[in-house]
């Protein structure tokens, strides 16, 4: 495991190679005239798709929408990545709400919905989204995806998104060092072309790269060596395994392991539904209105 | 860094994107099949069930915006999106008022007028409770929108009581494309209408012209003209 404060040693307050965007306050490198293009999009009240491989810069351009919109309460970010699979998007939007919001039962309107990761949204999430964009509840939207094509989109969200598709590509050997140095402050800790090797490591994602350079720094300042070999900076990356959790398993409320049934992923703590098709049903029903199973036999 | 840019609306002098795609982000204005409007308003004041079919950005939501318009202030309106559901529709549900007294002694409203976005999802259980709350005068009448005929199967009892009340939303003719686009941003001479005419030939379904219209004047306002011009359309086709 690395040491959490190996950026100390080297004289730096906060980890200046963090991975989780969200905890950086770096300037925007790359991407400067797509990110003009998103903010154009949100406030022409747009729906957009971000695509781009893992590591590209998806959820950089995210936080640089929360930066511009941010502050006024009206963007809602959610990495669906990091919650379950069962999550009910309603229910996030209207309940997220103030104590008065909630007792008055008034909806917010003109939001910002950011949906990161969303491989995993479902199409009947897709569908209750596009009923709050119609409504004018959310005023834009932004998905990011590695491929958008995969996405389990309804076919009617698909025609609103329409050609507002932003591609991402992997960066270039020349940003990721020019990116590198400029978070290590100029500092010469790692010459270019190391950084050009461990890049070649870590399948073209900066995440990946950020964070293999933090194990190589890490290895200087316990070794308390200036310099590294090749072969030593392919024994640590391989050494350490991926330690990303994928979440989107369990669910939001309880943690507790989804069932997979018939596309629904459904929590059985939390939720009351058919086990033949997956279909949420209210505890006294005695036939399943969607397969017509019995439920009584079920129980 | 600036990413906030002054946008080529606000420089037009608009305060929103004109060509908003917003089902009934204008809310007075449906521009299209004026017979189906009427006709379906005729059949939801008489009391009818209607069944409207539209492609993808024909304008179904807009005209159920337009209809809750044409009945606002009598609260006897329910518009209900389909899509939103997670289980079986409770119908009963959406029949007690909003006010605090009906919601805690659960007092249901009579002759409300239904309009049923999205009811391709509808299943034959959901269809029987609409059908007995039809016949109790629970629901004065009722519209069902969806895309496509096919992809609901009806019940014997709704067949029925719709009748012959099946509506086709259509894609627009140049006139009434042209009306759509003027009666966003007025008669202006930066917008001509040979460009309408040839944004029309690319699509002609309501969305995919606002779209369009919408990227076009982006183009050349970002390039400084003071008229949008082919050129212009022909950025578009790219």
């Amino acid at each position: 495991m690395i040491k959490m404060d190996w950026y100390k040693d080297l004289g730096y307050k906060s980890n200046p190679l963090e991975v989780d965007v969200f905890k950086t306050n770096f300037e925007l490198l790359m991407y400067v005239e797509k990110a003009k293009e998103l903010v154009y999009r949100l406030k022409a009240g747009n729906i957009v798709v971000i695509e781009g491989p893992a590591g590209c810069g998806k959820s950089t351009l995210l936080k640089e929408i929360i930066k511009e919109f941010g502050g006024k309460g009206k963007v809602i970010y959610v990495d669906n990545k990091k919650i379950g699979r069962n999550l009910n998007i309603e229910k996030l939007l209207v309940g997220n709400q103030s104590f008065w919001r909630k007792k008055t039962g008034k909806k917010p309107t003109g939001m910002i919905l950011l949906l990161d990761n969303v491989n995993f949204l479902s199409e009947k999430n897709t569908e209750r989204i596009k009923y709050f964009y119609d409504q004018d509840y959310l005023r834009g939207i932004v998905f990011t995806t590695d491929i958008y094509s995969k996405t389990k989109f309804s076919d009617s969200m698909r025609d609103r998104i329409g050609r507002r598709l932003i591609k991402l590509k992997s960066p270039s050997e020349n940003d990721v060092v020019m990116i590198t140095h400029a978070r290590l402050n100029n500092d010469s800790l790692l010459e270019s072309d190391t950084i050009r090797f461990i890049y070649s490591l870590s399948n073209k994602n900066l995440k990946k790269h950020l964070f293999n350079c933090q194990l190589v720094l890490n290895y200087l300042v316990e070794n308390d060596k200036s310099e590294i070999k090749t072969s030593q900076i392919i024994s640590i990356i391989q050494e350490q395994e991926n330690v990303e959790e994928d979440l989107t398993q369990t669910c939001y409320k309880c943690n507790e392991n989804l069932v997979h049934i018939n596309n629904n992923w459904r929590c059985s703590k939390c939720e009351n539904y058919c086990n033949k098709c997956g279909l949420i049903i209210s505890a006294d029903e005695e036939i399943c209105y969607g397969c017509g199973a019995n439920l009584e036999e079920e129980k | 860094m600036k990413l906030d840019e002054t946008l080529w609306y606000q420089q037009l002098g608009y305060f929103n994107n004109p060509f908003s795609i917003k089902p009934g982000a204008f809310h007075d204005e449906l521009v299209g099949p004026q017979e189906i409007i009427t006709k379906v308003t005729q059949i939801l004041s008489e009391g009818g069930v209607c069944f409207v079919i539209g492609e993808y950005g024909a304008g179904k939501t807009t005209l159920m915006k337009r209809i809750i318009g044409q009945f606002k202030g009598e609260k006897k309106v329910i518009y209900y999106s389909c899509n939103r559901k997670e289980g079986l529709i409770d119908f009963n549900s959406l029949l007690i008022g909003k006010n605090w007294f009906t919601r805690f002694f659960k007092v249901k409203s009579e002759n409300m007028i239904l309009l049923l976005d999205e009811v391709q999802d509808l299943n034959l259980k959901e269809q029987e409770d609409l059908v007995e709350l039809y016949r109790e005068k629970k629901f004065k009448s009722i519209a069902l929108i969806t895309k496509d005929k096919s992809d609901i199967q009806l019940s014997n009892e709704l067949i029925l009581l719709i009748e012959n009340n099946f509506f086709q939303m259509r894609n627009l003719s140049l006139k009434e494309a042209i009306n759509l686009v003027r009666s966003r941003i007025g008669p202006n001479d930066f917008f001509p209408d040979r460009i309408i005419r040839s944004i029309h030939k690319l699509s002609s379904n309501p969305r995919a012209i606002l779209e369009n219209c919408e990227d076009v004047c982006r183009y050349a306002i970002q390039e400084g003209a003071k008229e949008v011009d082919i050129k212009h359309f022909k950025a578009l086709k790219k």
